[in-house]
């Protein structure tokens, strides 16, 4: 589970002719020179499911990895974790932080490189939120209303909730009211606290996270229920890869970046106490929920 | 007047001000609104054409600020069917909300109109994909500061109009005022002069020595130079007057008493030659005593004519027949025909000096008027309530200039031609010193017939009465 819905201008269907916007498309033209050059940089995905659309962390982790691969690494961004994912799975990209849902989803052509450690675990919830004064204490209060998912590739932001849904047999399309999608846990907040939707699926640690970084959008909305403790959004690579040079020193890099000052920074914007190796079994819950509402 | 008129000037352009500024603050807003819903449009239209509502309103979010100074617009996007899509503030409008009716508020063309009541201003963005509406922006602007800034462009225009009218009005007063002041000086000397002398006006304190109202100052006061060396000429032409006359009635009285004069030397002659006879004796003295006595009588009149008494004296019956006697040796002279009536009985609460003297002027005007042989006849009566005196001759009658100054219409005395003199301006004034006047008609002997009628103090008219 990737980076800030940030530069998310590109609409789905047409992509390729829309241009990132602002500091993305100077890192893409940063980068374009050195795909003339025999020595390709390493591509590091970001989903935009992460905390802010912030230059400042993106520029730490940019020079932090390079550091790390001791190479130049690109950060790769896009809107919706579909179009990460599929590069990745292709091979398009190096590595990526994605969401468990497609880990779990792709998990035959994919390796875990590392997982995020979030006060104390590698595990987070999904949160269900409403208004700060709307009632409701369960999804089963939140029927008709507008929902506002995150994305349809994110766990938290999506395939909880559809999974809780698809236990009772209801699906989002018939229980809600309406519901769309944000392309950012952030948005779902935003969502929610303005009005446009009456309740939202989030990334439960996105929205602790802004409860200290934007108390104020957070404070207008109120989490009605918390699932279960799930396989944080982990850092994954292509099937097959994980003993090649530039993924070891990732995945070494990952590792010790609690210890390096650059890292602190990096972890200290994100919240994160640091990265560690877990097991793909970590994920098993997000593979139950698959299995159930029944998407390979 | 000029404040009225002032005041209706400066609505006049406090209102064409304002207007003005409307008109601006709209051309200003339009053009504002036009910009920044087109921008709006261009980046939501794709959202709009694919339903994206969380798109939608990002692009809202973003751009709801239309510029400095309108704050955040409150805005709608509803699709081609008027449905809500997104609005820039859910809580009100929420997803799907029908919001049709938003359009209906404007005519046919209409991209903006201005309500400024509640202080907003309403516009509309047809959204258009490949010439077909696939949606709506209504846009709410807050223009409560461009309706305070009317508000206070209107205070202030108020303020400062009123404060120019009022110092402009004030001006105009104070200038008017001093440009008047000096005809108000003029025209308290003119009023005063009416009451008493007139007094020239001292032109050191005007300051104007060389303005027109300087030059009226001096001609005014030329022209009360004039008139006071006019009434010094008439007072010194009526003593001359009364020198004058005096010498015709010491000529007169000489006539008076020198006609019995050869009588008496007579008598004195008889009585040395035949003195010694009884008879002669007897009718000498008795010849002389007549003579002596209307000698008497001669300069007892003129005593009691020109004693200069202005005390009252009532009049008496008798003060009128002596003036019969002070006339006598011009009637003589000129040979007149003399009517005399005098139907006065008893006392008058008349000053009888100056009736004797309105009698004696007028009868000898009139006596000095007619031809030799002529007919004077003078009637003396006294009715109910008023002395009447009518003078009468056959002569050629009174000039409209003597006349003028009889009746008082003239109040300057004649100094040449016929009826010159003061006999007729004095008369004039002591009858109007007593209340009466004088008419001048035609007698029906074919000259003048001058009617002098003089009120009676109430107390006389009792006494007259009893």
């Amino acid at each position: 589970m990737p980076p800030p819905g940030t530069a998310s201008v590109a609409p789905r269907s047409d992509r390729r002719r829309l241009l990132l916007a602002g500091g993305f498309a100077g890192l893409a033209a940063l980068a374009a020179p050195r795909v003339l050059r025999a020595e390709r940089p390493f591509q590091f995905g970001l989903t935009p499911v992460f905390l802010t659309s912030d230059l400042v962390l993106l520029e730490a982790l940019q020079a932090y990895l390079s550091r790390a691969l001791d190479g130049e690494v690109r950060l790769v961004l896009r809107r919706t974790y579909q179009e990460i994912t599929s590069q990745l799975v292709a091979g398009q990209i190096d590595a990526a932080w994605i969401c468990g849902f497609p880990f779990v989803a792709y998990r035959s052509r994919l390796e875990l490189v590392a997982v995020p450690v979030w006060r104390g675990r590698t595990t987070y919830q999904s949160y269900l939120i409403a208004g700060a004064r709307a009632p409701g204490a369960a999804l089963k209060d939140l029927k008709g209303h507008v929902h506002a998912f995150s994305d349809p590739d994110s766990n938290s932001g999506y395939l909880v909730t559809r999974a809780g849904l698809a236990e009772t047999g209801e699906r989002p399309e018939s229980f809600f009211g309406r519901t769309f999608f944000t392309y950012g846990h952030r948005n779902v907040v935003r969502a929610v606290a303005s009005g446009l939707a009456q309740s939202g699926s989030v990334d439960g640690y996105v929205w602790e996270v802004m409860t200290e970084t934007e108390p104020e959008l957070t404070s207008r909305t109120r989490v009605i229920w918390k699932s279960d403790w799930m396989g944080f959004p982990p850092v994954a690579t292509s099937a097959g890869r994980l003993r090649e040079d530039s993924i070891a020193r990732l995945q070494r890099g990952l590792q010790r970046m609690a210890a390096d000052p650059l890292g602190q920074r990096v972890l200290g914007l994100l919240r994160l106490d640091g990265f560690a190796l877990a097991d793909p079994g970590l994920f098993q819950s997000i593979a139950d929920r698959v299995a159930l509402v029944g998407r390979d | 007047m000029v404040v009225i008129f002032m005041l209706a000037v400066s609505a006049v352009i406090t209102h064409a001000v304002l207007e003005r500024l409307r008109e601006t603050q709209e051309r200003h807003l339009s053009a504002l609104s036009t910009t920044f819903l087109e921008g709006l449009a261009s980046a939501v239209l794709p959202y709009v054409l694919r339903e994206d509502v969380w798109e939608v309103f990002d692009a809202i979010e973003r751009n709801a600020t239309l510029s400095v100074g309108f704050g955040r617009a409150f805005i709608v996007i509803t699709d081609e069917r008027g449905r809500t899509l997104a609005s820039s503030n859910p809580l009100d409008v929420p997803l799907g909300a029908d919001r049709a009716s938003l359009n209906d508020r404007f005519a046919a063309s209409q991209l903006l109109f201005v309500d400024a009541g509640d202080g907003k201003a309403h516009a509309r963005k047809i959204l258009r994909y490949q010439d077909r509406d696939i949606g709506r922006i209504f846009a709410d602007y807050d223009i409560t500061h461009l309706v305070a800034e009317r508000r206070n462009v209107l205070t202030t225009l108020i303020a400062t109009n009123a404060f120019l009218t009022l110092c402009l009005a004030a001006l105009a007063y104070w200038t008017i005022r001093r440009m008047l002041s000096p005809l108000a000086r003029l025209s308290r000397h003119i009023d005063s002069g009416a009451a008493g002398p007139l007094v020239p006006i001292d032109l050191a304190g005007t300051g104007h020595h060389d303005s027109e109202f300087a030059r009226l100052f001096r001609r005014y006061n030329t022209l009360v130079e004039a008139l006071s060396e006019r009434e010094e000429l008439a007072r010194q032409l009526a003593a001359e007057e009364r020198v004058a006359s005096l010498g015709r009635l010491a000529s007169g009285m000489a006539h008076e008493i020198n006609n019995p004069l050869g009588g008496l030397f007579n008598a004195i002659d008889t009585l040395r030659t035949h003195g010694e006879r009884p008879a002669v004796r007897t009718s000498s003295i008795e010849l002389i005593e007549r003579g002596l006595r209307g000698i008497r009588d001669v300069v007892r009149t003129v005593l009691a004519t020109y004693r200069a008494d202005r005390h009252l004296r009532p009049l008496v019956p008798e003060d009128l027949d002596d003036m019969r006697l002070l006339i006598g040796s011009e009637v003589r002279r000129k040979n007149v025909d003399l009517g005399w009536r005098n139907a006065v009985v008893g006392e008058l609460a008349l000053p009888a000096s100056a009736i004797r003297q309105i009698l004696l002027n007028l009868t000898l005007n009139a006596v000095s008027a007619v031809a030799e042989g002529g007919r004077v006849l003078v009637d003396i009566a006294c009715l109910s309530a008023e002395f009447r005196l009518v003078v009468e001759d056959d002569g050629s009658g009174l000039s409209p200039a003597a006349a003028d100054v009889l009746t008082g219409r003239s109040t300057r005395p004649l100094l040449q031609g016929e009826g010159a003199g003061l006999g007729l301006w004095v008369s004039q004034r002591l009858a109007a010193g007593l209340g009466g006047r004088i008419a001048v008609e035609t007698s029906a002997a074919g000259g003048a017939r001058i009617v002098v009628v003089i009120p009676l103090p109430e107390i006389a008219e009792h006494r007259d009465v009893a």
